[in-house]
């Protein structure tokens, strides 16, 4: 149930971002990059910290849905009604065929990570050279010049916002009905001891699938979007492994325990990186900043910042729980953190 | 495609081959001896190429002997590197250890970036064009020099492992780090060796690529990766393995070149990954002795 809270406290925030944001240009870009990196670390989360499915290739998924939109667009004019759902099928069909590849022979941890970053590459390099696709140079996707519903095009920039903005809530909910579910049960036990779980009659394999295909989708749609927002794509921005790298930079920093961790890590980075170009002219000056801060966190803080906070949030409560309780000492009433 | 062509192609992958093996031969070691994979691998490559362009540049050292130099002060940095990071990287879950070394490699890139600029840098010398021509087939001197450089300090390596009690100690905690502590072997000093010796072999391969390769802070992410594959093909941990991997990813990649677009060349050392995962994830030359 606290966790239901979470989302409705979650969805009030982001709403009141939004709203905070609906009056300027440049706030609301904020506001959409942040929904769409938040998405991102979130669906990437989902495989990593709650199923222990560690993704190096994640962009390949973002990559599918960004350029089956802009493919449709510009070689068939088809619309997004079109495209968003093709690019969704084919991130889950890729996602199907690596994870029987991968699981069925039990790669984890670092060799299922290289596996999925060399899916990742090979399709990389395959776009890039690929006359079809633009090659390195991208697609631009072609714009008409009035607005249009069907095509998802907008002059003002809230109508992206609204559109992101509930892709992240519908995300959020799917994921909390996902970890209530007994689907989500089994997920974190695989990820706890895999052995353990398996010897209990968990079928492993198509959990973790079932896992890679949920976050691929997700992926895939934020790719989608992501085409039709900036109406241009090429093989850097969008399958280019420093996308992947974002979504684990978000997720550690944020808190990869929690559903909605990558999500904190995504609201204090990603407008810090915009704010911080502003300012400097050094170039990738945001990225020594979050590199610096990876690395510490990911060393002494390895439960991320919200699941600091949730840990220290717990303890007080418990805390206070123990304080009323007559005869208890407060030096018998510290549960261990984060339990 | 002509013979000649086909003849040449072959050549120059085992050239680069040679020079894989050794970039990759650090990779695998520090992963055999401390179960981590180092991202950040390919950027203390970048750091040797720099450190040779710009003694060549600055001082007018000759790559060849700014290898005497560079190649402590990048054992110097494995030894920071362990001191200061991974050793306490050691004790933190699989995915945290990922980040640090992933973190690593993005700060020294960018720091590169800030410090050097984007902008490519080589070495030129007489020799640089200078080539031995036999029959259809041109071989770079340098290419050569490096080449034979590489597997030399293979050669010493192997030895080095086979033949000391150091690499005895070595071995032992690879294959059982409790056994080894057990034994009365100190493991935070076998760690340490083994970082230095890892990121040390780069301080031989960079100066000697960068009178072959332009350097910029990007030119380790490529190598990383290609090492990657290199060890996973070849067996993580297996020093043959190393070399016969870089051997097959160099080959196919210039064959690939020859053959078909550059993109599509790229892409083979990644395509060859994907197929040894699926049909022998251990590598080709996983030690039967575990």
């Amino acid at each position: 149930m606290t966790s239901l809270r979470n989302i409705l406290v979650i969805t009030g925030l982001v709403a009141a971002a939004f709203f905070a944001a609906s009056g300027d240009r440049y706030y609301m870009d904020i506001f959409i990059l942040t929904c769409f990196y938040g998405t991102l670390a979130v669906s990437w989360n989902m495989m990593a910290g709650l199923t222990g499915l560690m993704s190096l290739g994640h962009a390949l998924f973002v990559g599918i849905g960004a350029y089956s939109v802009a493919w449709g667009a510009s070689v068939h004019g088809w619309p997004p009604i079109v495209t968003w759902p093709l690019g969704i099928a084919l991130s889950v069909a890729a996602a199907t065929v690596i994870g029987l590849l991968c699981f069925r022979y039990g790669l984890r941890g670092y060799f299922f990570a290289i596996a999925t970053l060399a899916f990742n590459e090979v399709a990389f390099f395959v776009v890039s050279g690929n006359i079809a696709l633009g090659r390195s140079d991208g697609i631009i996707l072609p714009i008409s010049s009035e607005d249009s519903l069907a095509r998802l095009q907008f002059f003002e920039k809230w109508p992206y916002g609204l559109i992101i903005g509930t892709v992240l809530i519908g995300t959020l909910i799917t994921g909390e009905l996902l970890m209530k579910s007994r689907t989500g049960y089994y997920w974190r036990a695989l990820r706890d001891n895999e052995e353990a779980a398996e010897a209990l009659g968990i079928n492993a394999r198509a959990l973790k699938l079932r896992c890679f295909i949920i976050s691929a989708g997700i992926s895939s749609l934020c790719g989608a979007f992501y085409a039709n927002y900036v109406a241009f794509v090429d093989p850097r921005s969008v399958l280019g492994i420093d996308l992947s790298i974002q979504m684990l930079v978000y997720s550690i920093i944020g808190g990869m325990a929690l559903l909605w961790g990558p999500l904190v890590g995504a609201a204090i980075l990603v407008p810090f990186s915009i704010v911080l170009r502003g300012f400097t002219s050094i170039q990738g000056s945001d990225i020594i900043v979050y590199a610096i801060l990876l690395i510490v966190l990911a060393l002494i803080l390895p439960q991320g910042i919200a699941g600091w906070f949730v840990a220290r949030w717990r303890r007080s409560q418990a805390l206070r729980r123990q304080a009323v309780r007559p005869g208890a000492s407060l030096s018998e009433a510290r549960p261990e953190a984060g339990s | 495609m002509s013979f000649g062509i086909f003849l040449q192609a072959v050549v120059s992958g085992l050239a680069n081959g040679a020079i894989y093996a050794l970039i990759a031969v650090g990779l695998t070691l520090v992963f055999g001896v401390m179960r981590i994979i180092n991202f950040a691998h390919g950027e203390f490559l970048m750091i040797a190429m720099y450190a040779g362009y710009f003694s060549w540049a600055l001082l007018g050292i000759d790559p060849l002997l700014s290898i005497l130099i560079v190649t402590p002060a990048l054992m110097l940095a494995g030894v920071l590197l362990y001191g200061s990071l991974v050793r306490f990287a050691l004790n933190v879950p699989e995915i945290n250890q990922m980040a640090v070394t992933l973190g690593l490699s993005l700060l020294l890139q960018h720091l590169a970036l800030v410090l050097f600029t984007g902008d490519n840098m080589l070495v030129t010398q007489p020799r640089s064009t200078a080539g031995i021509v036999m029959g259809p087939v041109v071989v770079q001197i340098n290419q050569l020099i490096a080449c034979g450089a590489s597997l030399t300090l293979l050669g010493l390596l192997y030895l080095f492992m086979k033949r000391t009690d150091f690499g005895l100690v070595m071995r032992a905690v690879s294959q059982s780090r409790d056994g080894a502590a057990l034994s009365g072997i100190d493991i935070a000093s076998v760690y340490k060796w083994a970082m230095a010796v890892g990121v040390g072999t780069l301080g031989v391969t960079g100066p000697l690529l960068v009178s072959i390769l332009y350097a910029n802070p990007h030119v380790g992410a490529l190598f990383t990766l290609k090492a990657f594959v290199i060890v996973i093909v070849g067996g993580l941990g297996s020093f043959g393995g190393a070399l016969l991997g870089a051997m097959v990813v160099g080959l196919a990649e210039s064959i690939a070149g020859a053959w078909f677009s550059a993109s599509a060349a790229a892409a083979v050392p990644f395509a060859i990954l994907i197929l040894i995962l699926l049909v022998r994830p251990e590598g080709l030359m996983f030690r039967v002795s575990r």
